[in-house]
C-alpha cells in the first residue's frame, strides 16, 4: 500500500527531527513529492525551534522548591519520615542548583540584599535551601524564627525608604514564617520546644520595639503600611507562642 | 525516561523520589508547550506550576491501561491552558499582540534565534485551536505522533492530517509576513 502525503510528511519530519537526517536526504527518498514537501519541512524545522525555549533558571529553582514543599507536606500526612533517598536527592539537587544559579560568592553577597535588589531572589533561595537542609522540624522552625527576624529588619529599612508596597509584601512573608513555625512544631513537646518559645518571646519584644522606633522616622506615606506590619507582627508572634505553649504541658 | 511505567506506579504509591523524578523529566517540556500556547512568560510560569500541583493531587487516579503517562500529563496542561485562555479572553483565532509576545519571551530566547521564535509565536496564534495544539505538542514538547494522538484524544491518522494542515497554515502566515 502506498503512503499518502501526510504519512510521507510525517516520516520526513521524524527522519529530520529525531534521526538527524537532512531535508535534502528526505527529498531524495520521495522525489515525486519533493516540491510539495520541501517548504513544509522547512516550516517544521523552524517550528522545532520552539524546543529551544527554556524556562528561566530562577523560576525553575523557585518552582522546584514550591513543588517539593507541596510534595513534602503531602508525604508528611502519609508517613512521618521522608525516605533517605529523597533526602539525598533534595540535598544534592538544591545545593547544586543554588551554586549553579548564583555561585558561593554571590550567595554570601546576597545576605544584605533588599527587595528590588538583583540579589534579593538569591537571598530568598538561600533561605529555602537552608530550610531543606535542616535536619528536623524544630531546626526548620528555628530557621523560620530567624527569617522572621530578617523580614522585620527589611521592613524597617524599606519603610525608611518610603516603599509601602515592599513593606506590605514583607509583612505577608513575616506572617507566613510565623505560621510555618506553628505548622512545624505545633503539638510537639520537650526542651527544644521550650527553648524555641523563649526565643520567640525575645524576638517578639525586640522586633516590636524596632518597628515602634522606626515609626517615628519613616516618611509619612509609609506609616500606614508600617502600622499594619506592627499589628501583624504582634499578633503573629502571640498566636505562634500561644499555639506552641497550648500543646506544651506543664513545662512552661 | 527509563522504565516510566514503574516510576509512575511508585509515584502512585506515594514514593516521593519517583514523583520528583517525573517532575524533573517533564518540567521543561510542559513549560515549552504552555509557553507556545499562551505566548507569555509570566502566564507560562504560573500555568506550569499549576499543572504540576494538579498532577500531585491527581496522580493516584491515573490508570495506565495503554494510555501513556505523557498523554495524561499533557492533557492536564491542555486543560489548564484552555482555562487560562477563557479567563483572559484570549480565545482561539484572536491574534496575540506581537510586541507583548516579543517582550514576554525575550529573556528565554537564544539571541541568534530570537527573531525566528518570535515570528513563530505570533504566527502560531493565527492557527486554529487544534492546529496550535498539534504544533505545540509535536514541536515544542517533542511528543511523538502516538503520544500527541493520545493527548488530543484523536487517531494517529487525524493527527498527521492536522500536522499537515497546521504546517501549511503556518507557512502561509510566515510567508505573508515577509
Amino acid at each position: 500500500m502506498s503512503m499518502g502525503f501526510e504519512e510521507i510528511l510525517d516520516d520526513c519530519i521524524e527522519r529530520i527531527l529525531v534521526k538527524g537526517e537532512t531535508i535534502d536526504g528526505c527529498l531524495m527518498a520521495y522525489p515525486g513529492q519533493a516540491k510539495e514537501l520541501e517548504p513544509l519541512l522547512r516550516i517544521a524545522l523552524a517550528s522545532a525551534k520552539a524546543s529551544q525555549i527554556e524556562p528561566r533558571s530562577e523560576f525553575k529553582a523557585e518552582a522546584r522548591y514550591r513543588f517539593l514543599s507541596a510534595l513534602s507536606a503531602k508525604g508528611r500526612g502519609r508517613e512521618k519520615r521522608r525516605s533517605l533517598g529523597l533526602r539525598r536527592w533534595v540535598v544534592a539537587s538544591i545545593a547544586v542548583l543554588v551554586f549553579l544559579l548564583a555561585g558561593g560568592g554571590t550567595v554570601a553577597a546576597s545576605s544584605g540584599a533588599m527587595p528590588g535588589d538583583p540579589l534579593y531572589s538569591v537571598k530568598l533561595a538561600t533561605e529555602q535551601v537552608r530550610l531543606f537542609l535542616a535536619t528536623s522540624d524544630v531546626a526548620r522552625a528555628r530557621l523560620h524564627a530567624q527569617f522572621a527576624d530578617t523580614r522585620v529588619a527589611e521592613i524597617v529599612i524599606m519603610a525608611g525608604r518610603g516603599n509601602s508596597e515592599a513593606v506590605e509584601m514583607l509583612t505577608e512573608r513575616l506572617t507566613n514564617h510565623l505560621e510555618q513555625i506553628v505548622n512545624l512544631v505545633g503539638g510537639e513537646e520537650g526542651a527544644e520546644i521550650d527553648v524555641l518559645v523563649a526565643l520567640l518571646e525575645g524576638n517578639a519584644q525586640r522586633n516590636q520595639a524596632a518597628l515602634e522606633l522606626a515609626l517615628e522616622e519613616v516618611p509619612p506615606q509609609a506609616i500606614p503600611a508600617l502600622q499594619h506590619a506592627m499589628e501583624m507582627s504582634r499578633t503573629g508572634y502571640e498566636r505562634a507562642i500561644q499555639a506552641i505553649e497550648g500543646h506544651g504541658g506543664g513545662n512552661r | 525516561m527509563q522504565n516510566e511505567e514503574s516510576l509512575v506506579q511508585r509515584a502512585q504509591r506515594g514514593d516521593q523520589d519517583a514523583i520528583a523524578r517525573l517532575y524533573e523529566g517533564y518540567f521543561d517540556r510542559i513549560y515549552r508547550y504552555i509557553a507556545l500556547r499562551v505566548g507569555s512568560r509570566e502566564d507560562a510560569e504560573d500555568i506550569t506550576e499549576q499543572v504540576f500541583l494538579r498532577v500531585l493531587e491527581s496522580i493516584g487516579s491515573f490508570k495506565w491501561r495503554g494510555i501513556p503517562f505523557a498523554a495524561w500529563l499533557f492533557r492536564i496542561a491542555h486543560n489548564q491552558v484552555i482555562d487560562h485562555l477563557r479567563k483572559t479572553a484570549k480565545g482561539e483565532g484572536l491574534p496575540l499582540d506581537e510586541s507583548k509576545a516579543s517582550a514576554a519571551m525575550e529573556a528565554e530566547l537564544l539571541v541568534e534565534q530570537k527573531l525566528d521564535i518570535e515570528q513563530l509565536l505570533v504566527a502560531v496564534k493565527h492557527l486554529t485551536e487544534a492546529q496550535q495544539e498539534v504544533i505545540s505538542l509535536r514541536f515544542a514538547a517533542g511528543l511523538s505522533i502516538a503520544e500527541t494522538a493520545r493527548a488530543m484524544g484523536r487517531s494517529e491518522g487525524a493527527i498527521k492530517a492536522l500536522q499537515h494542515s497546521a504546517l501549511v497554515a503556518l507557512r502561509k502566515r510566515l510567508v505573508e509576513r515577509r
